[in-house]
């Protein structure tokens, strides 16, 4: 896995979890749980080719639902919980690509789906084997868990430098200013 | 002036998400339609009379970007503005989308930032935040 890829889809699902479900990143680690999960994927073709996963226990995601649409509890259908979690990780995608590619390249990214809710996934929706990035952010009430699989070869530091430079140089001991 | 908006997007979480911050924006608003998809938006276009649409780009039977080049094949609906609201905010979609006369805006956004992109696009300018 690639630690540039990760701090990248670290800090972008940091900010839109904050901006768009209000929900906020907890510092430290949250216990992993037997719980049930939900996961929605979305794919996406362009300069490379690749998924992005969204994990979260089944007992967040309403919450998350909540946040987005201003429901209250009883409004939250299921409907509504996996059309939120679908949205969040398309904003998720969606803002993560052009810092990692740079602001030039177009990307299609298909329609996002919910991959299952419990167990007993098939052998095509387990984990991938390589992904460039996985980050499991704690929050108040649960986590969150993003896999990034793609089929480039140059990843992490070259290419976010090539698409960010000023991102880039803030992981630099020389100062902007300089 | 007050303001008929149309949002298109394909996801109804989306939509209230727009729709909700529209209205947080303080905009004058008089009416907020919705639609799940181009098709759809275009059979609320037929019907009702709309001064601005937000329209998504990534979307099943018809997308924004087909949806825009057939209003703007419209005369009706020609000068509508359409500001998009997308997660795909690529220099090379948004200059493709000024050439055609839409705004953008990328998703996530903020009230002020929705009510300073709709303002530009309705005074005038092409309502782009990028």
């Amino acid at each position: 896995m690639d630690q540039t890829t990760e701090k990248i889809l670290m800090e972008t699902a940091e900010e839109v979890l904050a901006s768009l479900a209000f929900t906020f990143v907890m510092p430290g680690e949250q216990e992993t749980s037997d719980e049930d999960v939900l996961k929605a994927k979305v794919d996406f073709s362009g300069p490379f080719n690749g998924t992005l996963i969204a994990a979260a226990p089944v007992s967040l995601v309403p919450q998350l639902a909540q946040n987005m649409l201003g429901l209250e509890e009883e409004e939250c259908t299921e409907d509504a919980q996996h059309d939120a979690m679908r949205e969040l990780l398309n904003v998720i995608c969606g803002n993560l690509l052009p810092r990692l590619a740079g602001r030039e390249p177009v990307f299609n990214l298909t329609q996002p789906n919910v991959v299952n809710e419990t167990e007993g996934e098939t052998a095509e929706e387990k984990e991938p084997e390589n992904p460039e990035a996985k980050v499991r952010l704690p929050l108040e009430e649960g986590w969150l868990e993003l896999v990034f699989v793609t089929d480039r070869e140059n990843t992490g530091a070259e290419c976010a430098r090539d698409a960010n430079p000023g991102a880039a140089r803030q992981g630099q001991d020389t100062p902007d200013s300089l | 002036m007050s303001l008929k908006v149309l949002v298109v997007d394909d996801s109804a979480t989306m939509r209230a998400i727009v729709s909700k911050t529209l209205k947080m924006a303080g905009l004058p608003l008089e009416e907020i339609h919705q639609a799940a998809n181009g098709r759809e938006g275009l059979d609320v276009l037929g019907s009702q009379l709309v001064d601005l649409v937000l329209v998504d780009i990534n979307m099943p039977e018809m997308n924004g970007m087909e949806m825009i080049e057939r209003m703007r094949a419209t005369p009706e609906f020609a000068d509508v503005p359409v500001l998009v609201v997308s997660t795909e905010g690529s220099e090379t979609r948004v200059k493709e989308l000024r050439e055609k006369g839409a705004g953008f805006i990328q998703k996530p956004f903020s009230p002020e930032k929705l009510k300073q992109a709709v303002e530009q696009l309705i005074g005038g300018n092409d309502g782009s935040n990028n």
